[in-house]
């Protein structure tokens, strides 16, 4: 064999041996996380498809029946399961792949390890590759966990082998699209918390940007907003096309070839993957953003300029800038971005005008009274979600950043005690809290306002415990979040795991319980909307079953007080718990922070 | 240190225990007024632990500390009074000014609004910052960040100072600045815990030496106490204006000397240290009437000790 063909195909092997891809399995393998979250994964599948059997029939649920379907009556359901395993598992996919992508570039930036991987004869393909496809192992055996779920389906029969086909492919496809645009933003980001967050955030707006996107222009063409309901389906559909497993259905229902409608989501994967290869040796070194305060620096500028024509007018002035009697606080809130009262006002107004704009809009838009509470509710989801995320993310963040930055023993060999520097931080806090409480107000007022405004006789519903649910809901649940966040922050070391285990503690408890809830009331043959004690569990219940009048509907026209008792009895429960979570903040205060 | 003055840190078998593993174990040593105490191992030997004890950052898993009388585990808020810590890193928040720092510490120390200006400036004049007083803390080198630390360590006149590797990473100019004021810190009678890897360092300003290894203290006491009871030999090199055979014999005939050396351009003399001084065989060397060019005692038998007295092992 000549030499060059020999020194060629010693080459290839070498570069065949993947050493990164080798190193990122050894090191999930090493990890504890790894079998926690697979084993996690694998309950919450088998779970589900345990409880949700008896959901099968219709019949049998509105029979009240209890039991568990026999075997005969699940004959034909195949197909039935097997959808809701998808469901599953595109959920799952768009939870946990960020989380286990995001990191794979980003943590070799923070452990300055990004510059050996380029001193090596290692490409930059190579590095994105062998970095992706270490990062898609572990959500692809999450993906082989509902194998001999498929093959219990499979046997029941009802199911097609191009089904099979099409639900395999719409979830490799998406867990390779959610992956790149992960990997992307671990390239682009400094952090691994940064990354996680872009990815969470620009993966909202890649999935759910183009469909509303092509709902306005649909509403556009056909002038009124009643229309919209009768425009030709298709014409929404294909603002949907990024998504994979909607262009296959697409494609299926139109009858068409199949690539031709996976052709966009798998040019976003390629996209993604050529951006991961250009930002990776751009971005390896980049500074640090300091984005929010460069971008309210700038609009300080911008503002100050524009007062000239006010004449100088100085609505708030700052108080002293330099700390009398509580270090902590001060630092929070005169040096901190989302602690300054006048960048915190700014967060208002940059929260606050979008939402009455959108408020109005879709009062105007929509003309019947079941789409306009439909969107208000939808608005109430987005807010309150958005909410609990920059409240939760910022208070785990607010200890949790004196560990990072190497400041906690300092301050904790003077005589502030570690109580004192939690409370401090705390009351910080509360102005956080009250910015995002401000749009959501505005959204309850509206919905109640709207209220006024309907008159359906078959279903009344008043403005004032409907008000008086959230006023309570929110005065007692975000101090409630903001104890419960510091509480997570006294324990973990980084911001990611902060981050992703307060998110983690409060997306179980407020969407997982009242879920596990309505499950598990109908394995055991009870009505779940009757069963609201029980949903109390979850402290989204209530206020959930408020926005969607169903609390209403409980208490009328039999017991006219239920809804009362129940409002007030949720508040006294929630209560009680928030001030135990906050016993528990201060009393493992000491014991935390000084490990 | 008087004989009647009690010792202002007295550590009695201390244990300090991480899970299964023992950082500190049965550590004992006292350390008296306006003395500077070097605490020298290698890493992982349980320094750190012993002075996070010492700052009320952990409690003992066995054994007691005290500072100025005070059990730090029972009474850590009125220790917190005496002590100024400065750990192995930064600590400082990089989004305020120095002199916004210090202002954080003096209110964390309740020092009196009224007396902060003032205190903070002689602070930033002490530590060669003033000129620093509105720099970002964000902007400040290495150097100059760990001596705002050092600052911020000093602004309520504490009793003791814990430094853990306060050169640690440092340029050789700011490591003896660094070093200059520590030896400042000393004459205003501060008593320092100062831990380091820079030995020969430590042994120009140490009044004390500590030795830790695998959590135990394999030596304590004045560097002289250790030299002697390691009967370490100190090299001396020499140049001499009449060197001659006769008097090269007659050198070696010194009780005090070990060895003579003789190198192309110097003598290199061991000298016993627990049986003489330089400054002894200096005069010695007069009297065997040799005229001395050049007269360097070597400063590194700290590392020799060191060495000798280590064996690498961690806790």
């Amino acid at each position: 064999m000549p030499e060059a063909v020999r020194r060629f195909a010693a080459r290839t092997v070498a570069r065949l041996s993947m050493p990164l891809l080798w190193k990122e399995l050894a090191e999930g393998a090493a990890r504890p996380r790894t079998y926690v979250l697979r084993v996690v994964y694998a309950m919450a599948l088998y779970g589900l498809f345990a409880f949700a059997l008896p959901r099968l029939t219709d019949r049998r649920y509105s029979g009240g029946g209890a039991s568990f379907p026999s075997s005969s009556e699940l004959l034909g359901w195949g197909s039935w399961i097997f959808e809701r395993l998808q469901s599953f598992q595109l959920w799952g996919i768009i939870l946990f792949q960020p989380a286990l992508m995001c990191g794979r570039i980003t943590q070799e930036k923070e452990r300055d390890s990004l510059v050996l991987l380029f001193l090596t004869e290692l490409r930059p393909w190579e590095i994105v590759l062998q970095k992706y496809v270490g990062g898609l192992v572990p959500m692809l055996s999450f993906l082989f966990l509902s194998l001999p779920l498929a093959g219990v389906a499979y046997a029941l029969g009802g199911l097609e082998s191009v089904t099979i086909f099409d639900v395999a492919l719409g979830l490799l496809l998406t867990v390779l699209q959610v992956g790149a645009l992960a990997l992307l933003f671990s390239a682009w980001c400094r952090t691994t918390v940064a990354a996680l967050i872009s990815t969470y955030f620009w993966g909202a707006v890649f999935y759910f940007a183009p469909p509303l996107l092509g709902r306005m222009i649909n509403l556009q063409r056909h002038g009124v907003a009643l229309n919209y309901r009768y425009a030709s389906w298709q014409d929404t559909e294909y603002w949907k096309l990024l998504n994979p497993t909607d262009g296959i259905s697409l494609a299926r229902s139109l009858h068409a070839p199949l690539w031709n409608y996976l052709l966009p989501s798998i040019g976003t994967i390629l996209l993604c993957l050529g951006l991961t290869r250009w930002f990776l040796v751009r971005r390896a070194f980049a500074p640090p953003s300091h984005f929010l305060p460069r971008l309210f620096a700038h609009i300080d500028r911008w503002m100050k300029s524009a007062n000239r024509f006010a004449g100088g007018l100085v609505l708030y002035r700052e108080a002293s800038s330099l700390p009398v009697t509580e270090p902590v606080f001060w630092r929070e809130t005169q040096r901190r971005v989302l602690g300054k009262a006048h960048y915190l006002l700014r967060l208002l107004c940059a929260i606050e005008i979008p939402t009455v704009l959108l408020l109005m809009c879709l009062l105007m838009v929509f003309g019947d009274a079941y789409e306009t509470g439909g969107m208000l509710a939808f608005a109430t989801a987005v807010l309150f979600g958005l909410a609990v995320l920059i409240l939760s993310a910022t208070a785990s963040n607010s200890l949790i950043s004196e560990r990072v930055g190497q400041t906690l023993d300092v301050l904790l060999t003077t005589p502030v005690s570690a109580c004192e520097i939690v409370r401090q931080k705390e009351r910080a806090l509360r102005r956080l809290e009250w910015v995002l409480v401000v749009p959501l107000l505005t959204v309850f007022a509206t919905h109640a306002f709207f209220l006024t405004s309907i008159n359906n006789p078959s279903f009344p519903r008043s403005w004032v415990p409907y008000l008086v649910c959230w006023g309570l809901a929110l005065v007692i649940y975000f101090p409630m979040i903001t104890w419960l966040s510091l509480l997570i922050g006294l324990w973990v070391r980084t911001r990611f795991q902060g981050i992703l285990i307060t998110l983690s503690v409060l997306i179980f408890w407020m969407v997982a319980v009242p879920f596990m809830i309505v499950i598990a009331a109908e394995r055991l043959g009870f009505n779940p909307e009757g069963s609201i004690w029980v949903l109390m569990a979850s402290p989204i219940s209530v206020p959930f079953l408020n926005e969607i009048g169903e609390l209403q509907r409980m208490g009328h026209p039999n017991a006219p007080d239920m809804i009362w008792q129940i409002i007030f009895i949720n508040s006294a429960l929630y209560t009680t718990i928030a001030l135990l979570i906050r016993f528990c903040l201060f009393r493992a205060a000491d014991r935390c922070l000084r490990r | 240190m008087s004989e009647s003055e009690p010792p202002l840190v007295v550590v009695n078998d201390l244990h300090v225990r991480y899970g299964k593993t023992d950082a500190v174990r049965k550590l004992s040593f006292t350390i008296g007024r306006g003395e500077i105490f070097g605490f020298i191992g290698p890493n992982g030997a349980g320094k750190t632990s012993t002075i996070k004890v010492l700052a009320t950052l952990l409690k003992p898993s066995l054994g007691t500390a005290s500072v100025g009388g005070v059990d730090v585990a029972r009474y850590p808020e009125v220790v917190r009074r005496k002590i100024g810590y400065m750990p192995d890193f930064f600590g400082v928040y990089e989004d305020l000014t120095a002199s916004e720092y210090l202002h954080f510490f003096a209110a964390a120390y309740h020092i009196p609004t009224g007396q902060r200006p003032g205190l903070i400036r002689d602070v930033l004049a002490l530590t060669d910052l003033t000129e620093k007083h509105d720099a970002p803390v964000d902007g400040l080198s290495r150097g100059m960040k760990q001596r705002l630390s050092l600052a911020r360590v000093l602004l309520h006149d504490p009793e003791l100072l814990l430094l853990d590797e306060p050169a640690s990473g440092l340029d050789p100019r700011a490591r003896i600045e660094m070093r200059e004021l520590l030896k400042e810190l000393q004459s205003m009678g501060k008593t320092i815990i100062v831990s380091s890897h820079i030995l020969h360092e430590l042994a120009q300003f140490c009044s004390h030496i500590g030795i830790i290894e695998a959590g135990r203290m394999v030596a304590n006491g004045s560097l002289r106490d250790i030299y002697r009871a390691l009967s370490l030999r100190r090299i001396i090199h020499l140049q001499l204006a009449n060197s001659s055979p006769e008097l090269l014999a007659a050198m070696r005939a010194l009780p005090e000397v070990a060895e003579v050396e003789e190198q192309p351009d110097r003598l290199a003399v061991q000298l016993h240290e627990d049986q003489s001084t330089p400054e002894d065989f200096l005069a010695a060397l007069h009297t065997l009437g040799a005229r001395v060019r050049m007269f360097q005692p070597d400063a590194m038998d700290m590392e020799t000790a060191f060495m000798k007295l280590t064996e690498g092992k961690v806790a």
